[in-house]
């Protein structure tokens, strides 16, 4: 493979994992946000005076001691810790693009001799799996259908609008 | 197996980590890079 589209494609990729990291921390966020939401409901003692909640007892009990669950075992779930490392991850992983964005101009042009265009791919690759490593700590990150479909069409459409080109 | 779903309808047990993923995009016009000077490669050390 001409290593010009080596170094296309490996960028090509890197854009779609900094959208696959967003959306992803986007997802566990509003996940966050509704656990967040629930036990704030569930403690909120002027809500729990509420005179509905004499008819429906069970379902106040029920809602509470699922609260105090939720509380107990938050610290060691495996969400909690991927939004953590996500949150760190997809920033960098976007200075990471940036960086070797700014390459491109210099490759396509010819300005760049094959052997060190192809040194570039394999820094492109091993920084990228360093902040992959480093941020999850062998954390498993299981696929996400949605954001798999996201990143692709979001790259797509950048791809498109910065370099006015036709997608494969 | 690929593409299996679990029960909430969005994991897949396709992996864990970073998937691979196919390019999306064309790559633009380009221009032939120089091949290797192989008289860089002597190491750039000098004598005195």
């Amino acid at each position: 493979m001409n290593v010009q589209l080596r170094f296309w494609n490996s960028l090509d990729e890197l854009k779609q994992h900094c959208f696959y990291i967003y959306r992803y921390k986007e997802d566990l966020e509003k996940h966050n946000r509704n656990m967040n939401m629930f036990l704030a409901f569930v403690s909120n003692s002027s809500i729990g005076a509420w005179i509905i909640w004499q008819e429906l007892d069970w379902l106040w009990a029920a809602m509470v001691a699922i609260s105090q669950v939720i509380n107990a075992v938050r610290p060691y779930l495996a969400t909690e810790n991927r939004l953590k490392a996500l949150r760190s991850i997809y920033p960098e992983m976007e200075s990471i693009f940036l960086k070797y964005e700014n390459q491109w101009y210099a490759v396509s042009e010819g300005r760049i001799a094959e052997d060190r265009i192809f040194a570039l791919v394999g820094e492109m690759d091993k920084e990228k799996n360093q902040l992959f490593n480093t941020h999850l700590e062998g954390l498993a990150l299981p696929t996400r259908e949605s954001a798999l479909d996201y990143a692709k069409d979001a790259a797509r459409s950048f791809f498109r609008s910065r370099y006015g080109i036709v997608e494969n | 197996m690929s593409g299996k779903k679990h029960n909430d309808g969005d994991f897949s047990n396709k992996g864990f980590g970073l998937p691979p993923l196919e390019p999306v995009s064309k790559m633009p016009p380009i221009k032939k890079p120089p091949k290797p000077d192989k008289n860089e490669s002597s190491g750039g050390k000098q004598s005195g």
